[in-house]
């Protein structure tokens, strides 16, 4: 019986002491796969000052609301369109670009212009299936106006779906990584 | 607790002091009876297990008697057309014990006051057993606990599944595994619970709130999974079972040795299951897969006054989740609701990509027991590691990284002591003690959905039961101390250290009354509490399956809740009904509100809810009734129904199950008495489920679906060669191969639910 007493207080003692000594603080987490930054750079064709639209959400989902910022462009204008993606954290900032580059055949952007007679768009990039990515594009404006352009980015999506374009991109399936809507004055 | 154990050390030391030899003039007598008719059964052979003696047989009135000079006896009772029965008896009395005739087992049983120890004598219960679980094993714990009234289905696709007691689930019920209190992550909607269905020999609901004996979270009512009781007879036996069905093509696997030597009874066993992806009627869910393998030892040294045990068990499942529901943002959601059928077409295949759910369980139990003339010992100790890793769809070859990877690790420690037991006063008093740490394994490269947390809780109980002649009242109180210990980091990556208290009482008060020896009313109120979960108290950010955020509050407080149970039991020879109405009040509720405004992500903009509080009421009734009017028909009606509102907001609470009905028509085929092979039978049954007409359509993304009717068939019989047997079963679901959607299940916005499926199942005993 002496033994079975021992026995226990040694179990109590072990399982107070494991409990206390495994109390380890957990390490932080690195988002690295997360995008808070979206840059859109409209350089004219013909050469110019370029015009940059602006997503910025530094604390990540929730939290403060994130900044978009936009400034106008020239009615009847070719621009060269490219997207810049990032995350942003304090003062740092990493490139996320290159990532959907490298899947670029899982990946698209889409385009949506209202309304579509504000300007038009085509790709001016390609996967290595020669089907459309969307980091490089041409946006001509049209007649001064003012409407939105809203940019989403699909992750593993069938690329091969036929008649595929800024309007049926859902059917395609996949899913949405990135979905910002900015204001658009053409003037 | 330091007190605690030297007060039970004492106890064991002055009981064995005590231990003398009584002179011998005991009598063990008994009488036999039909569990459901309550007719005497004669002619039964009575053995005593000791000493596996001389066996007699029960007389006319189905009584016997024995002489021995225990205090008590352990008894096997078997009879030609009955399940073995085995009992403890004290001497001195006579003692009614009921045998289960092999022929009814259409669904449910409701246990009888003489199976029901102290602590659940006034409660509503429910039990499944044989038969009618082999025909449902196949479909998971949550859809075996599906087939019994008053317990419904809260799914996430084809693959997981979780029970709903009288309308709670997840935190606000309790598993029992064995015994043990099971420590997943449970909070989770999408986290099914980790026990393989194989493993037990017979499921039971409490449907009550039946905190006193268990502690926390025992609110909507406790599920117990017991494993066949292990052998004290020498030899070995075995059962099997193989299990096949078309929607999936699914295969089951699943054996059991047992046996006894030298004073050591064992048990293995083990349970392969492979599925690939469920077909609706008319598409293939891409993604539903299933891949699980479970196994389990046990090995115990049993005497009539002392024995210990020994089990481990380890459930581990690898699951996919339909594809078609995983969604970035809330117009993918939309997009979804509104496609007829789902974007993400499939054909058949067993291969589980991303995303999907590696989840492991194990279990190792010890427990012992130790018999005195004045009471019983009862100690056990539980060790609980749950590892679960979801794989999301990720970018840059990160699909192999682990979205989430938490690791539970529990220990359990309970200690009960039982006096009087088949006296007129029977109390229990216990000691339930609790570790646990959640941690999360670093390199996810996701900040955690829960935090690393350790918690520390202790309870104690005491119960009495008072037994009469025509009555039993019950009575019982327990105190408990949690303490809570979080480490996070929060938005700006700086570590919180968060320590939170929790205590509280719970008691319970009920009555059994006998009206007559085919009527039984019983009544039980219980109170109960649940700390909030993690996910309650620190959820901050997207929740992808809800396309919603969700921000938890750590200024949460414990949920409280009463809850009363009534039920009514008729049994006659032809008839047996039960009906089982209840209330219950629930204060400090913890649910997702919904605010008035949107947030905007990089996503797009989605719906903010916050974790609040709120008083809630639910009241709801449930009814089985079984009428045999001749050995060749059966006829079983069921219905379940629950309501529920916040009060403080008066609205309607979400994910609260339809009303649902339920008619099967049982055709028994007699064979030639000399035939081996026997029990056939075939059934038929129409469940009918209603809409969910009680929701907030503002709170939800889609008005819920539409009522249904489902045909089931069933059949089966069995092969008896000496004491080897052989059950086949055929059954089919959904007969009429009907798409329709159900409220209950998560993936409603996205999907059908499956189609006809044919099953096919043998179980051999060797």
């Amino acid at each position: 019986m002496f033994n079975l007493r021992t026995g226990l207080y040694a179990l109590l003692f072990t399982v107070v002491v494991l409990s206390g000594c495994n109390r380890k603080d957990p390490e932080p987490e690195n988002e690295k796969e997360s995008i808070n930054r979206m840059e859109v750079v409209f350089t004219p064709v013909t050469g110019g000052a370029s015009v940059t639209f602006l997503f910025s959400d530094p604390d990540g989902d929730g939290g403060n609301p994130p900044t978009i910022t936009v400034q106008p462009l020239r009615a009847r204008t070719a621009y060269n369109v490219t997207l810049t993606l990032a995350k942003e954290e304090g003062s740092k900032r990493e490139d996320k670009t290159a990532e959907i580059r490298t899947e670029a055949d899982e990946h698209q952007f889409f385009f949506i212009i209202n309304p579509a007679t504000l300007m038009t768009h085509r790709y001016d990039d390609a996967d290595r299936n020669n089907r459309p990515l969307g980091l490089r594009n041409v946006m001509e404006t049209q007649a001064a106006g003012r409407g939105s352009l809203r940019i989403v980015l699909r992750h593993d999506l069938n690329k091969a779906f036929a008649g595929l374009n800024n309007t049926n991109f859902m059917q395609a399936g996949g899913e949405t990584d990135i979905d910002v809507t900015f204001p658009v004055t053409v003037q | 607790m330091r007190l605690l154990f030297s007060l039970l050390l004492t106890r064991i030391l002055v009981l064995h002091v005590q231990a003398q030899h009584a002179p011998c003039n005991g009598r063990i007598a008994g009488r036999v009876v039909n569990a459901y008719t309550r007719q005497p059964v004669a002619g039964a052979l009575v053995q005593r297990m000791k000493d596996g003696g001389k066996a007699l047989t029960t007389d006319a009135d189905g009584k016997f008697a024995l002489n021995g000079c225990e205090r008590f006896a352990q008894i096997i009772i078997s009879k030609e057309g009955f399940k073995d029965a085995i009992y403890t008896l004290p001497t001195g009395e006579e003692k009614m014990l009921p045998l289960i005739p092999e022929t009814l087992e259409l669904t449910t049983l409701t246990v009888k006051d003489e199976k029901i120890g102290i602590g659940k004598a006034t409660a509503t219960l429910a039990t499944i057993s044989d038969e009618a679980l082999v025909r449902t094993q196949g479909k998971g714990l949550a859809e075996s606990l599906g087939s019994m009234s008053g317990v419904q289905v809260l799914r996430n696709g084809a693959t997981i599944a979780k029970p709903v007691i009288q309308g709670l689930h997840s935190n606000r019920i309790l598993i029992l595994n064995n015994g043990i209190r099971q420590e997943g992550q449970q909070w989770g909607l999408d986290h099914a619970p980790e026990i393989d269905p194989f493993m037990a020999s017979q499921l039971t609901v409490v449907k009550g709130a039946a905190a006193v004996q268990y502690g926390a979270e025992a609110m909507g009512g406790v599920v117990l999974v017991n494993p066949p009781k292990l052998p004290v007879q020498a030899g070995i036996g075995s059962e099997w079972h193989l299990q096949g069905a078309s929607n999936g093509r699914q295969g089951i696997a699943s054996g059991q040795v047992s046996g006894y030597h030298g004073g050591i009874g064992w048990r293995a066993q083990l349970t392969r299951k492979r599925s690939g992806n469920i077909h609706t009627p008319d598409y293939f869910l891409a993604n539903t897969g299933v891949s699980e393998t479970n196994f389990s030892l046990a090995a115990g040294y049993q005497k009539e006054r002392y024995g210990a045990e020994v089990f481990f068990s380890r459930f581990n499942t690898d699951l996919g989740i339909f594809r078609g529901a995983h969604i970035g943002n809330l117009t993918d959601l939309q997009f979804a609701m509104s496609s007829p059928r789902p974007v993400v077409s499939a054909d058949f295949g067993y291969r589980i990509d991303n995303p999907r759910q590696a989840v492991t369980h194990n279990l190792l139990k010890i427990n012992g027991y130790l018999k005195r003339s004045q009471g019983e010992w009862q100690w056990q100790y539980g060790f609980q590691h749950n590892r679960r890793q979801e794989f999301d769809i990720r970018r840059g070859g990160r699909d192999n990284i682990p979205a989430l990877d938490l690791n539970l690790f529990t220990h359990t420690l309970d200690a009960v002591y039982e006096a009087g037991k088949g006296t007129a006063l029977h109390r229990k008093f216990g000691f339930n003690g609790l570790l646990q740490s959640n941690l999360n394994t670093p390199g996810t490269g996701i900040r955690p959905l829960v935090p690393n947390y350790w918690v520390t809780a202790a309870g104690a109980f005491a119960i009495w039961k008072y037994s009469a002649t025509r009555w039993d009242a019950e009575a019982g109180i327990r105190y408990d101390l949690r303490h809570m210990e979080v480490r996070r980091f929060n938005r700006n990556n700086v570590l919180q250290r968060t320590e939170r208290l929790f205590n509280n009482v719970s008691a319970t008060v009920g009555a059994a009354y006998y009206i007559n020896e085919k009527l039984t009313l019983r009544s039980q109120l219980a109170s109960a509490w649940r700390p909030p979960a993690p996910n309650e108290l620190y959820s901050e950010g997207l929740h992808h399956g809800a396309a919603a955020l969700e921000f938890g509050s750590d200024s949460l407080q414990s949920e409280q809740s009463w809850k009363w149970t009534n039920s009514l039991n008729l049994k006659t020879d032809k008839i047996s009904l039960e009906i089982a109405g209840f209330a219950q009040y629930i204060g400090n509720y913890i649910y997702l509100a919904p605010q008035a405004e949107t947030q905007l992500t990089i996503r797009g903009a989605f719906p903010v809810f916050h974790f609040e509080q709120t008083n809630a009421q639910l009241a709801g009734a449930d009814f089985t009734w079984r009428w045999q009017p001749s050995a060749a028909w059966e006829t079983l009606l069921k219905g379940t129904m629950v309501r529920a509102r916040d009060l403080t907001n008066s609205a309607f609470l979400p994910w609260i199950p339809p009303d649902q009905a339920s008619a099967t028509l049982r055709r028994n085929f007699t064979l030639p008495s000399k035939s081996r092979w026997k029990g056939a039978y075939a059934a038929l049954s129409c469940l009918l489920t209603a809409q969910q007409r009680r929701t907030e359509t503002e709170r939800d993304f889609a008005p819920p679906p539409k009522g249904y009717t489902l045909l089931n068939f069933d059949g089966g019989t069995r092969y008896e060669h000496g004491r080897q047997t052989l059950h086949i079963g055929f059954s089919v679901h959904n007969l009429a191969n009907l798409a329709y959607r159900d409220y209950m299940n998560r993936f409603r916005y996205f999907a059908d639910e499956q189609g006809r499926n044919l099953q096919l199942y043998l179980k051999c005993n060797l």
